[in-house]
């Protein structure tokens, strides 16, 4: 795989079935005219109750993008990076330590600011026994692969000066990491709401939350993506969409109670769990995000907390040998598109 | 198979290997593929370097490849050993077949994904979970294949050893086993290929290494490069493993297909 940036001028459709074969078929796609408006917009969406997600609920996207609005689901941010490799969603909101997977796999797509950032959404929860950090060696601990929380216990870890080797970390899903909890295979979990909730009702002590680790200099968010061919091809609609993300963060801000009881009855979730997962995660404005404290304004080099984070967690990812060294680059600014940010967001 | 068409087989599939890997390389040269989707053959194998030297993830490669190994044969050996005889016994006695049948039709077609909550639950996220997974999606096959090849023994053949004082175990072992020998073997090579691939699902629960997880793993990180070469061990290994079988079979039952 060449290092080189991946050329945007032109889209490959793949027949993957015949993959294996060396059946390809390549499509060029011709450029549209400036101003132009897709057919369709795919959006990709987390199985999870998300407060921007209120705007599939009464069509407040396709309004606004006047076009045709697709939602499609994925279960986790891997999935998430094997949709948008093939090209099946053009926007989608997922966590920090795949988006740093697929760029340092060159994966055509560009970060829109961090509209959600982990707070007190994803928990470490342990057994009662267990009251300090230091307690964590020789006990096993299951966490989702590759999501915010592997990376967040492997800070916990490095903060609290842990023996590594001594923590074994178990990859399991959430409904899993319950059924496992309940047998007693584990000592504990890196989980997020509203999972946390049934395990801290039934006796889990809670040992840390993710925002205790942002003092530390580690942060977890979601970030707004989209497809860098689409946001070459219709940046108009990209500048739109954001716009409207942050109309339908505002509508929850504005009613966070009456947001949850609808997200709650898309998801057939319970209305607590709902509200209290959205109340776990803090949501800067898209203005506030172009801040010093975030992403910045881009354009002046400068290293801003949330790209110094995109560095350290592709740090973390070659050291435990998830990714290749050099496939990181060398900065994650240029994968940030602050031209199209800057245009929804004047300063 | 004669000897001159055996080595004319082995040429031409060796050629049409050759020839899609050499278009599958230029295809990445050329980059007519996106490397993201499609690694070339060259980097599969620079990879293959990579990570016997490295391994993945802290386990050398052949670690992950032995383990596989091992749980596969476990589930694989287990129900061999349980489920021929009990398929033979429900061949046998349509009494013991009307009382199981049931239990095995109704779970042979579920998906054993469905089953990984269940198994983590009852049996934890241990090894016992991985190996009853693969023995689960294995022993049920080699039932229905057993016990079907039973009932096919002909009744004439039965009729005239019974005639000539065949009873009991007399009439197992040198009637109904020689005549279900051949099908007792495609039914199993079957369920390997079965159980082969319910390696992946198995080692979703709470792996650190295996081939299957290997292939996930790498796939929730795009590194459609390990992805790719994961699939090259799974599915020479699988072959392997199958040649292995096949050779057995000719050993034991050399009068296959002359009958």
């Amino acid at each position: 795989m060449t290092v080189d940036p991946p050329p945007f001028s032109r889209r490959h459709l793949l027949a993957l079935g015949a993959a294996a074969f060396g059946t390809a078929a390549l499509a060029g796609r011709a450029w549209a005219q400036q101003g132009a408006k897709p057919d369709v917009v795919r959006i990709g969406y987390l199985t999870a109750p998300r407060a921007w997600v209120i705007g599939k609920h009464d069509g407040a996207f396709d309004a606004a993008l006047g076009t045709r609005v697709e939602w499609v689901q994925f279960p986790a941010g891997g999935p998430a990076l094997q949709l948008l490799a093939a090209g099946q969603i053009d926007f989608a909101i997922f966590g920090s330590t795949p988006i740093v997977a697929g760029i340092s796999r060159n994966l055509p797509i560009q970060i829109l600011g961090s509209p959600e950032i982990v707070a007190t959404s994803e928990r470490l929860v342990v057994r009662p026994e267990i009251t300090e950090p230091k307690q964590l060696e020789g006990k096993r601990i299951a966490v989702a692969p590759s999501s915010t929380m592997a990376f967040a216990l492997e800070a916990v870890i490095k903060v609290n000066n842990l023996d590594p080797a001594k923590i074994r970390r178990l990859p399991l899903n959430q409904p899993e990491t319950i059924a496992a909890w309940r047998r007693g295979d584990i000592d504990g979990t890196y989980i997020n709401g509203p999972f946390w909730a049934e395990l801290i009702g039934s006796g889990a002590r809670q040992l840390v939350v993710s925002k205790d680790l942002q003092p530390h200099g580690f942060f977890f968010w979601n970030s707004a993506i989209v497809r860098t061919e689409f946001a070459q091809r219709y940046p108009d609609t990209v500048v739109t969409w954001l716009r409207t993300v942050q109309a339908q963060v505002d509508r929850y801000k504005a009613d966070p109670e009456g947001v949850s009881r609808i997200l709650a009855q898309d998801f057939g979730a319970p209305f607590e769990a709902v509200r209290d997962t959205l109340a776990g995660l803090s949501y800067p404005t898209f203005a506030e995000q172009l801040g010093p404290d975030y992403w910045g304004r881009g354009g002046t080099g400068a290293v801003t907390p949330l790209l110094k984070a995109l560095g350290d967690t592709a740090d973390f990812l070659a050291q435990s040998g998830e990714i290749k060294r050099g496939g990181v680059p060398s900065a994650f600014a240029p994968h940030v598109n602050y031209e199209l940010l800057n245009r929804a967001f004047p300063a | 198979m004669t000897q001159s068409s055996l080595s004319r087989r082995v040429f031409l599939g060796t050629v049409s290997v050759l020839l899609v890997i050499g278009i599958w390389e230029t295809a990445g040269r050329l980059s007519l593929v996106d490397a993201l989707l499609l690694p070339p053959p060259s980097e599969i194998l620079a990879t293959t370097r990579e990570l016997l030297q490295d391994g993945y993830r802290q386990t050398p490669l052949w670690a992950h490849l032995l383990l596989s190994l091992a749980r596969a044969l476990a589930g694989f050996g287990a129900a061999i050993v349980t489920g021929i005889p009990l398929g033979i016994a429900m061949g046998m006695s349509p009494v013991l077949s009307a009382l199981i049948d049931p239990f095995v039709q109704f779970l042979r077609p579920l998906p054993k994904l469905a089953l990984i909550p269940l198994v983590v639950l009852w049996f934890g996220i241990g090894e016992t979970s991985k190996v009853l997974l693969i023995y689960l999606s294995t022993v049920l096959t080699i039932i229905v294949g057993a016990a079907a090849a039973v009932e096919q023994v002909r009744r004439l053949q039965l009729r005239a050893a019974r005639a000539l004082g065949a009873r009991g175990f007399t009439m197992f072992r040198f009637v109904i086993l020689p005549a279900i020998l051949p099908d007792l073997f495609v039914t199993v090579r079957l369920a390997f290929g079965i159980g082969w691939t319910t390696l992946i699902a198995a080692e979703m629960i709470a792996s650190e290494a295996g081939l299957g997880w290997m292939v996930v793993n790498a796939g929730a990180y795009l590194r459609t490069d390990v992805v790719m070469l994961g699939i090259v061990l799974l599915g020479a290994t699988g072959y392997a493993l199958d040649l292995a079988l096949v050779g057995i079979q000719r050993w034991v039952t050399p009068w296959a297909g002359r009958g």
